[in-house]
């Protein structure tokens, strides 16, 4: 956007003798910059785009709408990082988000309402047990939420490492497992290890209900809702919180851009700098040192701290040179997972969609709407992606922000937002056609069509975002919205690497604060916050500005 | 009438086991068996009139510290050499694993034999850990057991001390899907498919499910023929197996009735006071071990009424349904296939193979070209007389328990895909056959008195393992009735034939009877 | 249970419009809002219901004086029916069931498998193999698990029946002149009467502790029924009243309520928040002689090893400042324990209270307990340490709750 990029200009001009350079103006990038500005130091943002947000971004792509282009729900960014930043003081508003729906193929939906007994009658014309079971199961997971949030704003230990600071990191989590019934232990272990269909399986009957609960259980992984580890998926997808209400989902107004240009308004108020189109080509590794970036337009930024919060990949298989790498760990880099597993369309329609099956009230349309009625459809769709197609029946999470925030979009015309799983990084193994985009793109129209007749001649533009789409504009390898799948094997202490979940790397003075770190992805701004705790533990400077994790009542 | 202190429910490996050694320390036991026969799935079975196969042909989970607990080799048995594992297919040269687990590769580059060596070594280790445990009671509801937590924290000492990058390794793998295991070292699609292969079979998980390697660890964590990762066929037959562990009993004083189905477990105020038979004799005892699916000890053999509602609803919703069928070929002539013997033919030639079978089974549908391995019997007494030369015991996987289109239209299609393969890698093998039948997993279950005829009697996976395993609560052998005990593949450390379970809850019945 | 085949799709979209309604009404509906000067609702279970229907106050002393009569019908209800329905219930609750009579109800709870509580209920033997269950939270999924293997019919009909408690000293007065005739009906039995429309059954029982009974009626008889009440009682002093007055005579019984008293298994999202039935005052209830129910050894096992942390107890405190919520310390500085219900005893003149507290401090050599109470006034707390005795519950015995037959007016 324009008037990002003249601002961008005038930083630059007036930067000098930067402490900490922060490779991408992604939300994580800006949240450690905030942070490591406010502790004194000089820092600079750079940005290969003409606009910031990386992935949390809203522009302009046809006149008057704006879009969430990527990310799209706002739940998991951590009120605390919104708090210390003084995020709503530079235009940050986080609203509450209504229930959503599935729709049936036998002509019906299931809605979720944020009132109790409407959510529970709702659940009840599908299987009375159900809905009341739905009690146990929310008082369940909500024991889980509670579990686990308190470890996303924290350093996670190496455990094979016996310096003090890991073994109290261990000795906490081992108190905090400890601190559980023996039976909430046992549940624990299980949830952590169980596929969201098997975990639903041992809760209810229907199943339209399971299909439902199931889709926080898959979105943004390489997996299926049969997958083991699925059922954690849901977790980290219900562990935000919206004002103290755990599990909440909620949309930032504006688009999810909002919370970026928030985020770099508070970065700009406290003295940091963001240079746009400025993309890095290497870091600059000098005696084993990084000492700076070097632009691709030749320029040099020296800094005895570089940041990248580009994914694991893109930091050390592109921007750095493997020479100054041990052997060991490119292989492990080169190992980590980060499949695309999703797409997106981005839809600006004329008018506001109907769903027959759906009275013209019912709040649910301001929700996040669905398609797949069954367990087994995605599961199925799964299936096409193992064999490098996209679904052929997709699993689709469409969201009208439009009717939350008007303003987005001219009166009476609507922006959708549809996420689109699964989508491959590569067809059958080969890079995706423009054909192929639209293939895609006609499949997921396909499907909404069929519930939304008259949709396909609303549309008065729209954006397909494939793997390959995402992978060019944002950078995110193979187009994979967490920066590294969430499996066992890349959570906690194993993300991104085992023995490098602190945030630094092999290279002295280079950090990583992406999302390919602790605790992971979604907008959540606690990879780049516990980052920049630790750069400032390294050059002991203070951080008495970030406030810890808050309590869990 | 013969009085008893304890009765066991089920003369599998497990039932016997724990039998032996409960007869051994003094008390007077009976094993009653449903069926006609001892051994459970371990046991022979008549699959066409006058030809016997064994369900169960290999042994991997049979250490030595098993055979000397009950003098196995005293009662007649004896491992048979290590059998190597070959790929089964037209295109030579076949990959050969032999000696155990692979201790040499033939068939592949050079660099992956290398790489497939550094594996094998890694995962046994990482197994050998887990299978520290196998001998181990879990931990009980009350989680107060500071011995069982002090050994978790000793075995994770002990293998930190072994270095930080493989204690680091092992808790980045732990729950890795073995498919990512395998590509991040392999290049060969077949070796790959073979790893995949073992990890997956018998469990309701696919190459790249994660915690995939589970299986493998499971398989691997055992040792046979004193070798870690080793398989052994043994000589006579998995029936001769059976037999010693029978006469082991018999020889500690126990007594085993065939035929005797147990119809249900008696129990008066929260104690057991023995069991009544199908045929109405009642047999009372202080202790009764039950060593079948907990499905059947739970949800059959004991009144509803005598459990609490969570506990019940838990057993019941354990996921038993397998999808692992038996096909038994009797052969006029023994088949001509590569490699050495004994062997294990595996066809699972690569992870995508195995996979496209895992995926229509999910749905109840029936893989076209499902993996399987196939193993050589040689003929008892009686199928030799009738002209068999070998017998074909081969496990066929990702065969659903709940066939959508049902298991009369899916067993012929099956059959058929299986035996395309066999003509392939030995040809002309379908004019030899004299016999042939195929089980689905419902009738296994059937036959066998296993409901869902699981080959661990229900899922082994990640969260049923250990103090999970079959429920939290009862994973330390003690049921919610006094008195009442339970072992068997369904409780820790699962199945494959070792009588581990059955000799952990003997030990703990000792253990906490000598405080009465 | 499975899935309801008779439930079509047609049949499900025809109930999608639940959602304009979220707030159901009672089939009194009518009648308590025309009555009603202000709009003090709260929900009750899905319910619209009164906290007030016109001044507390007044209406307490109906309760204490007159007669009282107050909307039940969203207390959850279910229909329990079949030939296994007595072992089933004995599986399910702490009371021996088989000791119940028909046409006679007892006062029981129910555990999960750790022995914590689910819920406190009355249930109703209405015939050899027929009960209703009342209780305040719903629990179809565990009573149908619990149900497994036994020959018995489980159907919630909250919505079905409507629900009316007549409480006070003049209500059997009422109910005779209404022609009910249960002058013979002693405490917790039950007797049905023909209605125009179909049937009336009445249960002597209630939530006040003073004489009351309680009517049940298919939902399309309630108006008539509340008429014909209304009728009878207009020379009697009969007043509508809500939940807050319905409260204080409820502490002043002793009684206690689920998820206020004592929070129960099924909603805790804190593990350790649970209670053992005798945690919570309800030791008595637990008939270990009967057949096995849910969570029997785990109680049995947890008095063994004496591992119970909870007392509920009465208290009487020093002032007449109504002390709910406060916390108690022992000998000032020590923290207890928390107030759960509290009021000034209009009846009594006490300041009464109901409190979970660590078991050790319900002992009398380690009872010396403090309430720290704050009183907001115009801005201002007014913070005050008083001292807060344990009593003996109910707190309030009347003998005309048990008087058979009750007297007349």
């Amino acid at each position: 956007m324009s008037e990002t990029a003249s601002l961008a200009t005038q930083d630059a001009k007036s930067a000098t003798g930067f402490d900490v350079i922060v490779i991408g103006a992604g939300h994580n990038g800006l949240v450690a910059a905030c942070y490591m500005q406010r502790a004194g130091l000089n820092v600079a943002v750079v940005e290969k785009n003409d606009w910031i947000g990386g992935a949390a971004v809203s522009r302009e792509l046809h006149p008057g709408f704006l879009y969430s282009n990527c990310s799209y729900v706002c739940s998991l960014f951590r009120p605390e990082i919104m708090r210390d930043l003084e995020l709503p003081r530079h235009g940050l508003q986080v609203i509450a988000y209504e229930g959503g729906a599935v729709f049936t193929r036998d002509g019906d939906y299931l809605a979720s309402y944020r009132n109790h007994h409407a959510h529970r009658r709702e659940f009840a014309r599908f299987s009375p047990r159900d809905a009341e079971t739905y009690e146990r199961y929310s008082r369940d997971v909500t024991r889980q939420c509670r579990f686990v949030q308190p470890l996303l704003m924290r350093t996670a230990p190496d455990p094979a490492s016996f310096k003090p600071r890991d073994i109290g990191e261990l000795l906490y989590l081992a108190r905090k497992f400890g601190g559980l019934t023996p039976s909430e232990m046992a549940q624990t272990a299980r949830f952590w290890t169980m596929s969201i269909s098997d975990f639903l399986d041992e809760y209810f009957e229907s199943d339209v209900i399971k299909a439902y609960l199931a889709i926080s259980g898959i979105i943004g992984t390489a997996l299926g809702p049969m997958s083991p580890g699925t059922a954690y998926v849901l977790l980290h997808h219900y562990m935000g919180e919206v004002d103290g209400n755990v599990g909440a989902w909620g949309y930032a107004r504006g688009g999810m851009g909002a919370i970026t240009k928030a985020l770099a308004s508070s970065l700009r108020a406290s003295g940091g700098t963001i240079l746009t189109e400025a993309e890095v080509d290497k870091v600059i590794v000098e005696r084993g040192r990084a000492t700076g970036v070097a632009l691709a337009n030749g320029d040099e930024l020296r800094a005895r701290t570089i940041v990248s919060n580009a994914d694991v990949k893109r930091t050390f298989l592109k921007l750095v040179n493997l020479a100054d790498l041990p052997e060991t760990f490119v292989s492990q880099v080169k190992n980590f997972k980060m499949r695309g597993s999703s797409g997106k369309l981005n839809i600006a329609l004329d008018s506001l969609p109907e769903f027959p099956a759906m009275p013209a009230d019912c709040p649910s349309i301001r929700g996040d709407l669905h398609f797949t009625d069954s367990v087994e459809r995605m599961e199925r769709a799964y299936d096409d992606w193992k064999a490098g197609r996209w679904s052929a029946d997709p699993f689709v999470d469409m969201m009208i922000p439009t009717t939350l925030d008007p303003t987005m979009a001219p009166p009476g015309k609507h922006f959708v937002s549809c996420f689109v799983q699964y989508c491959p990084p590569k067809v059958e193994g080969r890079d995706w056609t423009d054909a192929d985009r639209d293939g895609f793109a006609k499949t997921v129209v396909d499907q909404i069509s069929e519930y939304s007749p008259g949709f396909r001649e609303r549309i008065l533009h729209m954006e397909v975002r494939t793997p390959r789409e995402i992978e060019e504009e944002v950078g995110l390898t193979e187009g994979n919205i967490f920066q590294g799948e969430l499996t066992f094997d890349q959570l906690l202490f194993n993300r991104p690497i085992p023995a490098y979940a602190q945030y630094r790397s092999p290279v002295p003075g280079l950090y990583m604060c992406g999302s390919s770190t602790h605790p992971g992805g979604g907008v959540m701004g606690a990879p780049g916050r516990n980052a920049a705790f630790e750069i400032l533990r390294d050059l002991h400077k203070p951080s008495g500005h970030m406030s810890p994790a808050h309590e869990v009542f | 009438m013969k009085s008893f202190d304890v009765a066991v429910i089920g003369a599998g490996h497990n039932g016997l086991a724990a039998a032996a050694m409960l007869a051994k320390s003094g008390r007077r036991v009976v094993v009653l068996e449903a069926s006609a026969r001892i051994g459970g799935l371990g046991g022979a079975v008549e699959f066409a009139p006058g030809f016997w196969g064994s369900l169960s042909p290999v042994l991997y989970r049979l250490p030595a510290s098993v055979e000397k607990a009950l003098d196995l080799g005293k009662h007649g048995f004896k491992h048979g050499g290590l059998a190597s594992t070959v790929t089964l297919g037209a295109d030579a040269p076949a990959i050969t694993l032999s000696g155990a687990w692979g201790e040499q590769v033939s068939g592949v580059s050079a660099a992956d034999a290398e790489a497939y060596a550094k594996l094998r070594n890694r995962l046994l280790k990482q197994a050998a850990v887990l299978g520290a445990f196998d001998s181990e009671t879990p931990i009980g509801p009350d989680a107060a057991d500071l011995g069982a937590k002090a050994k978790i924290a000793r075995v994770a000492m002990g293998m930190r001390m072994s270095g930080a990058d493989e204690f680091r390794q092992f808790l980045r793998m732990a729950l890795m899907c073995v498919a990512d295991v395998a590509d991040e070292v392999l290049e060969d699609e077949r070796l790959k498919g073979l790893i995949a292969y073992d990890a997956t079979v018998g469990i309701r998980l696919g190459p790249r499910s994660p915690t995939s390697l589970l299986g493998l660890y499971h398989r691997l964590s055992g040792d046979s023929g004193g070798r870690q990762g080793g398989m052994t066929i043994p000589f006579g037959g998995m029936a001769a197996v059976m037999e010693a562990f029978a006469s082991a009993a018999r020889a500690a004083g126990a007594d085993i009735r065939t035929a005797s189905p147990v119809a249900r477990i008696d129990v008066n105020a929260g104690t057991v006071t023995g069991v009544t038979l199908a045929g109405g004799e009642t047999i009372a005892c202080r202790t009764v071990l039950s060593a079948t699916s907990p499905l059947v000890t739970f949800g059959r053999l004991l009144s509803g009424r005598e459990l609490d509602a969570g506990f019940a609803n838990s057993i019941k919703s354990l996921r038993n349904k397998g999808n692992v069928s038996k096909l038994f070929v009797a052969l006029d002539r023994p088949p001509q296939f590569h490699g050495e013997r004994p062997a294990r033919h595996v066809h699972a030639p690569s992870i995508r193979v195995i996979e496209d079978s895992f995926n229509p089974q999910k749905y109840g549908q029936m893989p076209a070209d499902p993996p399987f391995e196939l193993f050589v019997e040689q003929p008892d007494a009686q199928s030799a007389k009738q002209g068999a030369a070998a017998i074909l015991s081969i496990s066929i996987a990702n065969t659903p328990h709940d066939l959508k289109e049902g298991w009369d239209k899916g067993r012929h299609a099956l059959t058929q895909a299986v035996m395309v393969r066999l003509e392939a890698a030995s040809p002309g093998i379908g004019n030899h056959v004299l016999a042939s039948a195929l089980l689905s997993p419902v009738e296994i279950g059937d036959a066998f008195g296993v409901p869902g005829g699981h080959w661990h009697h229900h899922e082994l996976q990640a969260d049923r393992l250990y103090a999970l395993r079959p429920v939290f609560g009862a994973a330390n052998y003690r049921a919610p009735v006094d008195g009442l005990w339970h072992c068997g593949a369904g409780a820790h450390p699962g199945g494959g034939i070792s009588g581990r379970s059955g000799l952990n809850a003997a030990r703990e019945i000792i253990a906490a009877e000598r405080g009465r | 249970m499975n899935i309801d085949p008779a439930m079509t799709a047609a049949a499900r979209i025809g109930r999608q419009d639940h959602f304009r309604t979220p707030q159901r009404l009672t089939p009194f509906h009518p009648r308590l809002a025309a009555l009603m000067t202000g709009a003090d609702w709260y929900d009750w279970a899905g319910y619209a219901a009164p906290s007030k229907i016109r001044d507390e106050e007044l209406e307490y002393f109906a309760i204490r004086s007159t007669a009282a009569l107050f909307d039940i019908s969203p207390m959850v209800k279910y229909r329990i029916e079949g030939p296994g329905a007595v072992d089933f219930l004995n599986r399910l609750t702490l009371r021996d069931v088989r000791k119940l009579s028909p046409r006679r109800v007892h006062y029981t709870a129910w555990c999960d498998d750790e022995g914590q509580l689910l819920d406190d209920g009355t249930l109703f033997r209405l015939g050899e193999k027929l009960f209703r269950l009342c209780c305040q939270e719903r629990h179809l999924p565990w009573l149908l698990d619990t149900a497994d293997g036994f020959e018995v019919a489980i159907v919630e009909e909250t919505d079905e029946i409507a629900g009316l408690a007549l409480q006070g000293p003049t209500s059997a007065a009422i109910l005779r002149e209404a022609g009910f005739t249960i002058s013979t009906m002693k405490p917790f039995d039950i007797a049905t009467f023909p209605d125009e429309n179909g049937e009336v059954l009445i249960s002597r029982t209630g939530f006040t502790g003073d004489l009351g009974y309680e009517l049940f009626a298919e939902r399309s008889m309630a108006l008539s029924l509340w008429e014909r009440l209304w009728e009878a009682g207009r020379l009697r002093g009969i007043a509508a009243i809500g939940y807050s007055a319905l409260n204080r005579a409820r502490i002043e019984a002793g009684f206690i309520l689920a998820n206020a008293d004592f929070v129960t298994s099924e909603k805790a999202l804190r593990a350790d928040r649970t209670r053992y039935p005798d945690e919570a005052g309800l030791d008595w209830m637990v008939d270990m002689a009967k057949p096995h129910f849910n969570g029997k050894r785990a109680i049995a096992a947890a008095r063994a090893k004496g591992v119970m942390r909870y007392a509920l107890v009465g208290m009487e405190l020093e002032g007449n400042e109504p002390a709910s919520m406060a916390l108690l310390y022992h000998r000032k500085t020590r923290e207890a324990g928390i107030i759960t219900a509290a009021t000034w005893s209009p009846t009594t003149k006490r300041n009464i209270a109901i409190a979970s507290i660590e078991r050790k401090y319900a002992e009398p050599a380690n009872s010396e307990l403090w309430a720290e109470i704050y009183a907001l006034r115009e801005l201002r707390y007014h913070k005050m340490m008083v001292r807060a005795r344990i009593v003996e519950r109910p707190f309030l015995r009347l003998a005309r709750r048990t008087a058979t037959p009750p007297a007349d007016f």
